[in-house]
């Protein structure tokens, strides 16, 4: 009786392991190794110009621009910026007789990428009536297609569609419905930029009659780019 | 009681990750450039520089005073009599940043005796943009000065107008009369 039992146990334990032994013997690990290497969304202003970037005197003359549409006060909105209207317009303009104006544009790499991602245009002796034009260059250098969404002009997000029914910003400093400072947008939204290629767009300031002598006026733009399949644009022609 | 309250964590720490790791992802997918443009104004800045009052008559009294921007000059003349001439000369100087423009000169009486201001007259002459620093040589025989220009003047930073305002009480007053008066520039930018 207690020889069956002494049995039992080694031979339920050869067998055990006999089974283990078989298992391993028909098994195999096959191994998927999957490495995703993610793209870029980047883009650069490559160039930004202006028309009238040599200091006086030169023989070429400014220009006199002056809207012809002025907001009321309804339309403009506080945006923590100034206040801002945008309306439905265009810009008369003329060459004057004199060169008494400047301005400059230049881009920077502010955030250390080895791109220019901001641009920036100073004004000299500004006076009311003078008209400079801005042109900018945007590439994609990533190496995924973009869109620029948006404009945002001192806290106002702007669409294509906005900018193609109204394209005069004005700009108040001090809140009086009184704007100093005028930009015409033309658009650089909702076009796809694949990489390696990229968009130009012109745009219009205009010094405003309100604005006063020897004073100072900030615009910011900023240009939001996203990837093309995001985009508030994406699969609208 | 303790299951759902395990439950409602576990949804709330899932959501809370669905969130921040969304809000990771949407910003490593976009760019934002940014133009930031700054628009210095010039100076606009035009006033009477110089002046002088001239009178051919002795017993005339004559003051005056600069207004505090220097855009008017206030003249009393007293003891004026009939056939009485002065001239009244004001060189306008651009101190600003930007060209200017000379539209006109305003000649005001405040204040006046009698009825002279029905026998007072004047006319005025420009002459520019000049060089002229100051009024030193102007002589009342000299005057009017030849080659006069006409209205607008245009005048760049630096430069210089000359005004003759010549002043006249007629022969038909009568007695002696005292005059207050004002002689403003009007300026603006040139376009």
């Amino acid at each position: 009786m207690n020889l069956k039992k002494l049995l039992v146990l080694p031979i339920f334990l050869i067998l055990i392991s006999s089974i283990s032994v078989a298992l391993a013997m028909w098994s195999e690990t096959l191994k998927i190794n999957v490495t995703v290497n993610t793209g870029e969304v980047d883009a650069e202003i490559v160039r930004a110009y202006v028309d009238d970037d040599i200091p006086p005197p030169t023989i070429k003359p400014d220009y006199n621009g002056t809207p012809n549409a002025w907001p009321n006060c309804t339309n403009f909105n506080y945006t923590g910026e100034g206040w801002v209207a945008v309306i439905k317009g265009d810009i008369d303009f003329e060459e004057l007789d004199k060169d008494v104006a400047w301005a400059e544009a230049w881009t920077e790499d502010t955030d250390g990428d080895g791109d220019n991602d901001t641009a920036y245009v100073k004004i000299h002796n500004g006076y009311p009536g003078y008209m400079v034009w801005l042109s900018l260059e945007v590439d994609n250098v990533g190496t995924i297609p973009i869109f620029i969404d948006y404009y945002v002009v001192n806290g106002t997000t702007l669409t294509k569609e906005e900018i193609e029914e109204n394209n005069l910003v004005f700009l108040d400093a001090n809140g009086n419905c009184e704007p100093e400072v005028l930009i015409q947008l033309y658009n650089l939204l909702g076009e796809q930029i694949d990489p390696g290629q990229g968009r130009e767009s012109s745009w219009r300031i205009v010094v405003l009659q309100p604005a006063s002598e020897n004073s100072e006026y900030v615009i910011s733009v900023k240009l939001v780019a996203v990837q093309w399949n995001e985009s508030i644009y994406y699969g609208k022609k | 009681m303790k299951n759902s309250t395990y439950y409602a964590c576990t949804i709330l720490a899932v959501v809370l990750l669905f969130v921040v790791l969304s809000n990771v992802a949407y910003a490593m997918w976009s760019e934002t450039l940014h133009v930031n443009m700054k628009m210095s104004m010039g100076e606009f800045d035009t006033r009477i520089c110089c002046y002088r009052v001239l009178t051919c008559c002795h017993h005339c009294n004559v003051t005056s005073q600069l207004s505090d921007n220097s855009k008017a000059l206030f003249v009393s003349f007293e003891n004026l009599h009939p056939g009485w001439t002065g001239w009244v000369a004001l060189i306008i100087c651009n101190k600003g940043t930007l060209p200017a423009e000379l539209i006109g000169t305003s000649v005001t009486i405040v204040e006046a005796s009698d009825d002279i201001e029905d026998h007072f007259h004047y006319e005025i002459h420009y002459y520019g943009p000049l060089k002229i620093h100051d009024l030193k040589n102007i002589r009342c025989c000299h005057l009017p000065l030849p080659f006069n220009s006409s209205l607008p003047i245009q005048f760049d930073p630096g430069q210089k107008v000359l005004v003759l305002i010549e002043l006249h009480i007629d022969a038909l007053y009568h007695g002696e009369g005292e005059l207050d008066t004002v002689f403003t520039i009007r300026t603006s930018l040139w376009h």
